[in-house]
């Protein structure tokens, strides 16, 4: 990771599952392309796509990140 | 104007009186002793996963962007909604690289981004600049908190900048004393009465204006859905600007404050709650769109005097009982104290410890430390009131976004920072000015009202927010330096920290 001293608490780290924080790319892909919810339709309860689509982002977001967290626990924090 | 709201201006006034009490008697809580800095300026490192959640929440959703925002899409539509996506990509980032922050910073009693810098990169002058850009960013950003106070005041029918004058002195007062205790109780408060507003304005507007059928279809359709010329400025102000995010001094003291790591990481999932809620403020523009707000005679003296900002306001006005209405201003009104309040202490913290005690004062004691930090924050405080009594208030605006372009520059020296070395210290204060220069110089050629500049090639137009721009020029310049500086054996400093110290 970096130059210097690799301890053993550096170890401890790598040891950690990884893989999970790449969930954490979803938020990204599903929000920044901005063609994919660039429309009206399909409304949803009369609510434009462009909208109901980043309010669920925002709830998918918190889930993502919540599972993650959970994934990585860690011991003692 | 409709002349004083006799009503609204009780129900405003006891609630400032009641966070005015809550600022002072926080100095009493988890008392310890608030003569040392991190005591006074994080709160002793104890805020738990609840009290950071109303901090952070308190901290970054502030009273300007809940006038602001809305009166973006209130004005430009679709566009003011790309707050959506830059919240929803913020957390996942922070829950990444923020904890490592905060670890090191625990280990080796960092107070600001600028300490992390001088430690790792052994350069006091790099930490300057880095101190710098935060101190440059965050004062227009306290300026603009007495924006959306100085608008609910004038919704009330007060005019004249003295009620300002006082509530910032008030304000000034208790975070003399309390230091961010105060902010961090105050939140609790803050953001209890901001739920309930939002909540009560998204049940009670559309049934004044008919329907939310009845809001959608009052969008004009070229403002309700992005049009295609938009929207790499739209994903690219999401992305600029959730990487900026807690770069600001005060998103990192409320990261620092927290009791530990997973604290930090927990509150990454319970944040986004707040992110719905400016979801749902961001939607206020278009009641107020549907509601007609602009084009009520009662209205007109605070749209001249206010622009787009009066948009909520003028509807809170029409859609809520009076006493209602004293209850969400002065939600909006403390929720620019809380802001602002952190803001200060962050910008304190940052001269404090990147220049009186670097370059003025080596040998400082705690106690010495403290006292100027609080003095500073007193400084800062009075500055941003005097500009903006002083500067007409476009200014403050214009500054902000250009704040958003430079704080943006820190992200390699604390960002990259946080995983390598191999950027050198020389190196990131060349990226860094070049950085500077190129944000500063592409919202000049934007008169400095917009953020979003296009660059040309190909015989194409890129539009982008400038902030990512000098971003991309400020890694490239930092990376060809740091290899000729490494080619050339220029020394790169001691690294005060070890792999083992960022968790």
């Amino acid at each position: 990771m970096t130059e210097g001293s690799p301890g053993r608490e550096v170890d401890a780290t790598r040891r950690r599952r990884r893989w999970p924080l790449l969930l954490l790319a979803l938020p990204f892909a599903g929000t920044l392309w901005v063609p994919f919810y660039a429309a009206a339709e399909p409304r949803l309860w009369g609510i434009p796509y462009f909208y109901w689509y980043q309010f669920l982002w925002i709830g998918i977001g918190a889930a993502l990140t919540g599972a993650v967290y959970f994934a990585t626990r860690e011991p003692g924090a | 104007m409709r002349g004083t709201h006799g009503v609204a201006l009780a129900v405003f006034a006891a609630l400032f009186a009641l966070v005015t009490a809550v600022g002072f008697v926080a100095a009493r809580w988890r008392r310890a002793d608030l003569d040392r800095l991190d005591e006074w300026g994080l709160g002793g490192r104890r805020f738990g996963t609840l009290i950071t959640w109303f901090l952070l929440g308190g901290d970054l959703y502030t009273a300007y962007t809940f006038v602001a925002v809305p009166a973006l899409v209130f004005g430009a539509g679709a566009l003011g909604f790309f707050a959506m996506p830059y919240t929803v990509i913020t957390y996942p980032f922070v829950f990444v690289v923020m904890p490592r922050l905060w670890s090191v910073s625990h280990k080796h009693g960092y107070i600001t981004g600028a300490d992390f810098v001088r430690g790792r990169f052994d350069s006091g002058v790099l930490a300057l600049a880095i101190a710098a850009t935060g101190i440059l960013a965050t004062m227009p950003y306290i300026a603009l908190q007495l924006v959306g106070m100085q608008v609910v005041l004038g919704a009330m029918g007060i005019e004249g900048d003295l009620p300002l004058v006082i509530a910032f002195l008030v304000l000034a007062a208790y975070t003399y004393q309390s230091g961010l205790r105060a902010p961090a109780l105050i939140a609790v408060v803050k953001d209890l009465i901001i739920y309930v507003t939002v909540l009560a304005a998204v049940v009670v507007v559309p049934m004044k204006v008919g329907g939310y059928g009845k809001i959608w279809s009052a969008v004009p359709p070229e403002k309700l859905i992005l049009p295609p010329s938009q929207w790499s400025a739209y994903s690219t102000l999401a992305l600029g600007s959730a990487l900026a995010l807690f770069l600001y001094p005060h998103s990192m003291t409320g990261v620092l404050s927290a009791s530990g790591r997973g604290v930090i990481r927990r509150n990454t999932a319970m944040l986004p709650a707040y992110s719905f809620l400016l979801g749902l403020i961001a939607l206020l523009g278009y009641m107020a769109l549907a509601a007609g707000v602009d084009r009520s005679p009662a209205h007109a003296a605070g749209f001249a005097r206010y622009g787009t900002n009066f948009a909520v306001p003028a509807l809170f006005l029409d859609a809520f009982p009076s006493w209602f209405a004293g209850f969400s201003f002065a939600a909006i009104a403390i929720g620019a104290l809380v802001p602002a309040a952190i803001m200060s202490i962050a910008a304190a913290n940052l001269f404090t410890r990147n220049v009186y005690r670097e370059f003025l004062r080596p040998s400082c004691s705690a106690k010495e430390e403290s006292t100027v930090a609080r003095i500073a924050s007193l400084v800062v405080k009075l500055g941003a009131l005097a500009f903006i009594v002083l500067v007409p208030q476009k200014y403050a605006i214009q500054l902000q976004l250009l704040g958003g372009v430079w704080i943006l520059q820190t992200f390699p020296a604390i960002v990259v920072g946080l995983y390598t070395r191999w950027l050198h210290r020389s190196g990131l204060l060349a990226g860094w000015a070049a950085g500077m220069a190129v944000g500063t110089w592409m919202a000049s050629t934007l008169g400095f009202k917009g953020s979003v500049y296009a660059v040309h090639a190909f015989g194409r137009a890129f539009p982008a927010y400038a902030a990512l721009w000098a971003l991309w020029v400020n890694l490239a310049v930092a990376a060809a330096a740091s290899l000729v500086l490494r080619a050339l054996g220029v020394p790169a400093g001691r690294d005060a920290t070890e792999a083992g110290d960022y968790g």
